[in-house]
């Protein structure tokens, strides 16, 4: 499959008048379950199952891939989502299509810099007891079509690495922050407070934690939905700042179009 | 070779990319910063960089770059 979408690429970007794509991955692609391809001669679009919702992905001209998402009828039986990473906060790709907007995730990122002050250890690394605590939340405080929710061998693969802080009270898992460091990067992909422990400060426990332990990244980098607010000031709070990259989500709820 | 180090610049600010191995090692490039250093390097030299090409070891680190636009005929 990865010669094909290879091959198809390359075509593309040679017939193509404004090259477009929202493939940042091949791995997502060759590892997917293909529901659907449609290839013409300067545009592609790939459809994959993921986690009971459906993934697009496109590659062409500008002009034609918009063209063949107005034309796009194809019956699935749960929505059809699509991402497109950008500078800008809109994408004209789904202009006039069944498409619409879903989301906005804004890119916050801080420079080591901006760590002001070092915060003492409050929260420890979990343990694979906490495995089932992670996996309730993650489902009941994320958005399947946002989040790109990770299944348990996931979880398993982080809490060896130890990439989860989880703040526990009387026993009983309150919160967890997730994250990874490459070289100088660290990037938080989960925060999360259960709902029972809110406004005890158990979120600002962890993020401290989080900055303690990483003080030593260049550069540290994380997702927010761009109208969560309360979230943002938050962040900005502790010196994370938009870095001007916009995550936009589009969703085709489920048709079913009458031959 | 100023270029590249212009365009990486311009790509992620917060970062001095001269003698580093491996951008993408050290965390300075993702996989959406990839796709946007491919666009640019399209753009600027006028050249189309094949999906076979678009691995990151041809992109880790600045000499990598160079030999990949000699490849394509691009004088840097």
């Amino acid at each position: 499959m990865q010669y094909n979408i290879i091959t198809e690429i390359d075509r593309l970007k040679e017939v193509s008048v404004e090259y477009v794509t929202n493939i940042y991955n091949l791995d997502q692609l060759n590892q997917a379950n293909h529901v659907s391809g449609f290839v013409s001669d300067r545009c592609a679009l790939w459809i994959i199952e993921q986690n009971n919702y459906y993934r697009l992905f496109y590659a062409g001209d500008k002009g034609t891939v918009r063209a063949n998402l107005r034309e796009l009828k194809i019956n699935l039986k749960s929505p059809l989502v699509a991402d497109v990473v950008s500078r800008s906060s809109e994408s004209d790709i789904f202009q006039a299509t069944d498409f619409r907007k879903y989301s906005m995730l804004s890119r916050l990122a801080m420079r080591n810099v901006e760590v002001a002050e070092l915060y003492p250890q409050q929260a420890a690394y979990i343990s694979n007891k906490q495995i089932n605590d992670i996996e309730h939340l993650l489902k009941d405080e994320f958005d399947v079509f946002v989040d790109q929710i990770p299944q348990r061998p996931d979880i398993e693969g982080a809490v060896k690495r130890n990439e989860i802080l989880g703040a526990l009270e009387m026993g009983s898992l309150a919160g967890f922050l997730w994250y990874e460091t490459v070289g100088r990067t660290s990037v938080i992909r989960y925060w999360c407070v259960a709902p029972a422990y809110r406004d005890k400060k158990v979120g600002a426990k962890l993020l401290r934690s989080y900055l303690s332990q990483c003080a030593s990244s260049q550069r540290h980098l994380l997702w927010v939905k761009a109208t969560n607010e309360n979230a943002i000031k938050r962040y900005n709070h502790y010196g994370y700042r938009p870095d001007g990259t916009f995550d936009l989500v589009y969703i085709r709820e489920r048709k079913v179009w009458k031959k | 070779m100023e270029k590249i180090e212009i365009i990486l610049k311009e790509i992620r600010p917060e970062f001095e990319f001269d003698n580093i191995e491996d951008f993408f090692e050290e965390g300075m490039l993702d996989s959406f910063d990839l796709v946007t250093l491919v666009a640019t390097l399209d753009k600027t030299f006028g050249i189309s960089i094949k999906g076979t090409d678009i691995l990151p070891e041809n992109f880790c680190n600045t000499e990598a770059i160079v030999t990949l636009l000699k490849k394509y005929e691009v004088q840097v």
